[in-house]
């Protein structure tokens, strides 16, 4: 069966492999000071990024071995679990950080969302490569608007904002490539854009930060002290866990603010170098994407590339002060469990498609 | 899939991660010095940071002048009162026994600090009790202590030995700087340094402040306990005589080190801002006086060292008065012809005057430069003066009649004292001093060297000495005696000068000596001034003093007897 032959499952891997190693460094680097204070063990996050670790790449390999057309079978539990997950989160299980409740705590402690993202991404691809026919009918497309606009709101209004439209783009970029008509997505955007003002006008902070960056032109703190990390670095760097300042004066520096990290440790040599790595793994996703012939398949591994590349962006524009900042980690580099297994799963879930291929251009 | 809306979202995917890319191009190298100096400024701190001043040590190694930590308790009357608000009523309680400790600790009322702190509400700082001991400090920051409270800790001069050594160690301003004696001579090795650092938060947001420099320890030739025993003597003896003041020097002759040096009036280094400066001075090198017959030494050592004199010549001495031009010259006995060593046995004015009449002033003023009158000694402390010579083309025959027996000349105790010296260890002038050497944390940094240069003739030394020694048995310094020692010295009494006559009753008493006369150990100097109670003389108010304090020290270093 297996006679495609290229390079892209390379170009997926190896960087994707690296990219971890990286961000496993640059957690230990980052939180050190953090996990003293709070922990009283400086390698409290290290030990634990170093399991994560072991468990995405675990699930890389599972999703690579098994066929990825049998989540094609079991679309609607994929649905329902992770739908009970997200309303779980306003129950007692419901676990609460710095004001916003992201996580649950059922035995073990994870994140519905990162679920929840992975999971509308197989429904849309199977919705798409079942109704191709219904393509330009409003009435075609209600199943799938209802369903992700549920997920959609539960995430909203946890409040993780960054996540909802992080989904909410993936999902219309999804429907735009796949030939939907501007005006039909255009009336979905709307009202999805109306709850994300409310919850954002709700919410004070969130909407400072709005105003802060487009009107008053202020910069945030965080994006401020991540910027003189960064600018600090130079081209070189610092050196490896060489630089303090993160440690000290970025909150969330090896969560959300990896990336000001590896700049005043790595510098902008360690900057292109992710960013490269990144363009590597998202562009062989595409082109494997584009060489498959069965519809769910190229959905699927499309779907998994622009929610990738769209999270990437959406940190990276963060941290680097060209959009307001946003609640969003870093793929394969940020500290948490639950993205980081649910990123190797995506990884394993595009090898699948890869191995299916059969060596002629779709 | 629509493929030109495809190739589109790659083409704004890879505009995006580019725009990226220019930006962190622009951040970490167009803009790098920018972000470095926000950097360095946010993560470093300049700090000064202040050592110990260095110890002064005598010679056994016992201290005379130490640093000992003294702390000041603050109080953040601001976070004080924050922290009141927002904690609960165990936090205050504990917080006001805290108040309730300190107050009794350090003898203050706890409605004080209340009181301060209700006075500077929006003040982080007030003093509450500065210079708080060690064992107090101890005993509060042992327990529980609020964050709003804190200690400064510097350090304070502190001297062991008190007024005993007061006038040679000196003493500091309250700025630590040194202000008088050893402290003010040798203050570019005592003071601590000040080190500077930029020192960046480390990893766990501490910063260690740079390890400071402590000042150097001086080490000096001071003997504690001679020191004390020569303070306690010296002020027996001014008060038996009722006396104004009084100084002593006791010199090892061989190297110059001074052993013990005192004056009188005392004064407490400790509290010196109770004292004027008439206290404080150090008169055993700051004050001239005209020495009387104990200069006769050198009148002496001139005659015989230059050969202008032997030993078995005879001199007329007038039967006790004899005119010069306008000036009479007085003995204290009446004597006719003596032999040229009971001139200087006796004590006699006018043979010593004809003996320097006779070498003629070139020669006499030849042996005052290399004894070194009118010139400083070189001794190492503060407000050393260096006597009163005249010029040698303005004197006539009367200056050099009456400076033969230490009339219209001024020296200082300190060159009497290396004066005797010079015979003592043979004929060699040495330079007296108090530093043996000084020590940092490394080791020696510096060590004194011996200024040591021969001045008198081997031959001509022991003649001296023998004369000397006669001094004692037969002559003026009879009470000068020490059971079971050789000794050889020389009284003097001379008339203090006012208004440029000898019309008062006012003396000055001194004598000047070494013991044993073969191998001295020890050259004592004592000048008593203005005894009013108990006789004048030399070898009567001054003579026992010295006695004591050699007897004392021979004993002390356990010389042998030689007698």
């Amino acid at each position: 069966m297996k006679t495609h032959q290229g390079y892209e499952l390379s170009f997926l891997i190896i960087p994707y492999f690296i990219l971890l190693v990286i961000g496993i460094v640059e957690v230990w680097s980052s939180s050190r000071y953090f996990a003293y204070i709070h922990f009283h063990n400086s390698n409290f996050f290290l030990t634990r990024e170093l399991f994560y670790a072991a468990f995405s790449l675990f699930a890389t390999m599972l999703f690579s071995v098994i066929d990825y057309k049998l989540l094609k079978k079991i679309v609607p539990f994929l649905v329902l679990v992770s739908l009970i997950f997200l309303v779980l989160i306003y129950t007692k299980a419901g676990v609460s950080i710095r004001g916003a409740t992201r996580w649950i705590r059922i035995g073990i402690q994870f994140e519905p969302s990162q679920i929840a993202g992975l999971v509308l991404l197989i429904y849309i691809a199977d919705f798409i490569s079942r109704k191709e026919v219904y393509m330009h009918r409003m009435k075609g497309i209600a199943p799938v608007a209802v369903v992700v606009g549920v997920f959609f709101l539960f995430i909203a209004l946890e409040p993780d904002v960054g996540t909802a439209f992080l989904i909410l783009i993936t999902f219309l970029t999804i429907m735009y490539i796949s030939g939907y008509s501007v005006k039909m997505i255009s009336q979905l955007l709307f009202p999805s854009i109306v709850v994300l003002g409310l919850i954002i006008y709700t919410h004070p902070g969130k909407l400072e930060r709005l105003v802060d960056f487009f009107i008053s032109k202020k910069i945030n703190f965080q994006v401020e002290q991540s910027l003189i990390a960064i600018g600090s670095g130079g081209v070189f760097g610092h050196g490896i866990g060489a630089g303090n300042y993160k440690n000290i004066f970025i909150p969330d520096s090896y969560n959300d603010f990896i990336v000001a990290g590896i700049g005043e440790d790595f510098g902008f040599l360690g900057i292109l170098l992710v960013i490269t790595l990144f363009v590597f793994v998202v562009f062989s996703i595409f082109s494997i994407s584009s060489k498959c012939r069965d519809m769910f398949g190229k959905v699927l591994s499309f779907g998994i590339g622009v929610m990738l590349s769209y999270q990437a962006l959406m940190n990276l524009f963060s941290v680097f002060n060209l959009m307001p900042p946003k609640g969003i980690t870093m793929p394969f580099l940020s500290y948490g469990g639950t993205s980081l297994i649910i990123q190797g799963a995506m990884i394993g879930i595009v090898t699948s498609i890869y191995r299916s291929l059969d060596g002629k251009e779709a | 899939m629509n493929k030109v809306r495809y190739n589109f979202f790659l083409f704004v995917i890879s505009l995006a991660l580019l725009s990226v890319l220019i930006k962190a191009y622009n951040v970490a190298v167009i803009k790098h010095t920018y972000y470095s100096k926000l950097y360095i400024n946010n993560i470093t701190k300049t700090i000064y940071k202040k050592g110990k001043r260095g110890c002064i040590y005598s010679e056994k190694n016992k201290n005379l002048a130490i640093d000992y930590p003294s702390y000041d308790l603050f109080v953040d009357p601001k976070y004080y009162l924050e922290n009141k608000k927002n904690n609960g009523e165990d936090y205050t309680k504990s917080v006001e026994r805290f108040i309730d400790k300190i107050s009794t600790a350090v003898n203050i009322k706890p409605e004080y600090i209340k009181k301060v702190i209700e006075d500077n509400k929006s003040s982080r700082f007030v003093l509450i009790k500065r210079d708080i001991p060690p064992n107090v400090f101890q005993n509060i920051s042992e327990s529980f202590m609020p964050r709003s409270f804190g200690f400064i800790k510097k350090y304070k001069r502190y001297y062991p030995d008190g007024e005993y050594s007061a006038h040679n160690i000196g003493f500091c301003f309250k700025n630590g700087v040194g202000a008088e004696g050893l402290e003010r001579y040798y203050e570019q090795y005592l003071k601590p340094e000040i080190i500077k650092g930029d020192v960046p938060l480390d990893l766990y947001r501490y910063r260690f402040a740079p390890i400071p420099k402590n000042g150097d320890d001086l080490y000096i030739s001071i003997n504690k306990d001679i020191q004390d025993y020569v303070h306690i003597k010296l002020k027996e003896a001014v008060e038996k005589h009722d006396a104004d003041g009084g100084m002593v020097v006791v010199l090892n002759p061989y190297d110059g080190s001074v052993v013990a040096m005192d004056s009188y009036p005392f004064y407490d280094n400790n509290q010196y801002r109770k004292y004027d400066y008439t206290s404080i001075k150090n008169r055993a090198v700051a004050n001239v006086f005209e020495p009387g017959s104990v200069f006769k030494l050198i009148t002496l050592s001139a005659a015989l060292d230059s050969s202008a004199f032997k030993e078995n010549e005879i001199i007329y001495c007038e039967g006790g008065s004899w005119k010069l031009k306008n000036k009479t010259i007085h003995d204290v006995h009446k004597f006719g012809w003596l032999g040229f060593r009971d001139v200087f046995i006796n004590s006699s004015n006018i043979g010593s005057a004809k003996i320097a009449l006779s070498m003629g002033k070139k020669l006499f003023y030849q042996y005052l430069s290399k004894f070194g009158f009118g010139k400083k000694t070189g001794i190492d402390t503060i407000s050393e003066s260096k006597g009163i010579v005249k010029d040698i083309f303005s004197i006539g025959d009367v200056d050099l009649a009456t400076m033969a027996f230490g009339q219209g000349i001024s020296v200082t105790a300190i060159q009497l004292a290396k004066s005797y010296a010079v015979i003592a260890n043979g004929g060699y002038a040495v330079r007296p001093h108090f530093l043996e050497y000084i020590k940092d944390k490394n080791g020696v940094v510096y060590k004194y060297k011996i200024d040591k240069k021969r001045i008198l003739k081997k031959e001509s030394v022991a003649e001296i000495k023998g004369i000397l020694e006669d001094v004692i048995t037969k002559g003026t310094g009879k009470r000068a005696y020490i059971e079971g020692y050789t000794t050889a010295g020389k009284t003097g009494t001379a008339q203090i000068p006012k208004k440029g006559t000898y019309d008062t009753k006012e003396y000055i008493a001194s004598f000047a000596g070494f013991a044993p006369v073969e191998h001295p150990s020890l050259v004592v100097v004592v000048s008593i001034i203005n005894p009013k109670k108990g006789g004048f003389y030399g070898g009567v108010v001054a003579a026992p003093v010295f006695a004591d304090i050699m007897k004392f020290s021979l004993h002390y270093y356990a010389v042998k007897k030689d007698k």
